[in-house]
């Protein structure tokens, strides 16, 4: 059924499906996403460098494929960061963790599913730079370039995407028991 | 010769991202890692975030959700051939 290159691109799946899930909300255009990028890959592969690994090559596709069909008007729309404020809210929530006594919260959630529910309640324009950069493994440049937004852009929407899904997390730490309420408060 | 200045917290914590991702230009690596061997409020913080980033790039996908993936790009090479 398959030759040893689509056997090679099929040992990715879980970590396309992954990317995939991160960049699409709806879990049925997720997997549209998926089945077109190795269509992609599986026929495209005379454009395949062997030199080069394959996981990033199949990000790439996967990638292009999804901003290729996506309104790019969406994801440079202009969002006000104030960038003092998220590094205080950043220090706050961190601070409300600590005086719990718990140092490790994310270690005694069930984390994947938490993360997709505070994933799929982000913006766009944050959503999609934690994707390229923490699920997709894209350097800053990278996804600087993937979406023709300036670095510093890519910088401050990774850091309040990443702000916005810990609160979320502790959010659901507290609410499942695992960290107290005591602190709660004072987090945006 | 210079000597660099000493960090404050907030700039740490403004630049902790760039750190752990490996974003970070040298002088400031190299100030913040100055900085986190004498703030252990500042190490909590980046351990904080260090284990954040670990438990998103393990998170595991369904075994059966990959295998209903993989027939199904099966079924669509098979139908529509890869020539």
């Amino acid at each position: 059924m398959t030759d040893g290159f689509e056997r090679d691109l099929l040992a990715y799946l879980p970590d396309v499906m992954r990317f995939a899930g991160s960049l699409e909300r709806d879990p049925d255009a997720a997997a549209d996403l998926v089945q077109d990028t190795y269509l992609h890959g599986i026929r495209g592969r005379a454009s395949y460098d062997p030199a080069r690994p394959l996981r990033p090559w199949l990000f790439t596709i996967c990638r292009n494929l999804f901003l290729r069909r996506r309104d790019r008007a969406r994801l440079f729309v202009e969002v006000e960061d104030d960038a003092t404020l998220e590094v205080l809210a950043n220090m706050q929530l961190h601070n409300d963790v600590r005086a719990t006594g718990i140092s490790d919260p994310f270690l005694r959630m069930d984390f994947g599913p938490a993360l997709d529910r505070a994933m799929a309640a982000l913006a766009d324009p944050y959503r999609i730079v934690f994707a390229l950069v923490d699920v997709g493994e894209h350097s800053y440049r990278e996804a600087a370039e993937a979406l023709g937004l300036p670095i510093g852009t890519i910088r401050s929407r990774l850091f309040r995407a990443r702000r916005e899904l810990q609160a979320a997390l502790i959010e659901h730490a507290r609410d499942a028991g695992i960290l107290n309420h005591h602190s709660q408060g004072g987090t945006a | 010769m210079t000597i660099p200045q000493p960090l404050p917290c907030v700039d740490v914590v403004r630049q902790l991202w760039d750190y752990l991702d490996g974003e970070s230009d040298p002088a400031t690596w190299e100030a913040i890692k100055a900085h986190l061997a004498t703030c252990g409020g500042c190490q909590a913080h980046v351990d904080f975030c260090r284990s954040f980033l670990a438990q998103v790039s393990a998170v595991p996908m369904d075994p059966q959700a990959v295998a209903a993936m993989r027939a199904r790009i099966e079924r669509s090479l098979g139908a529509t051939g890869t020539d």
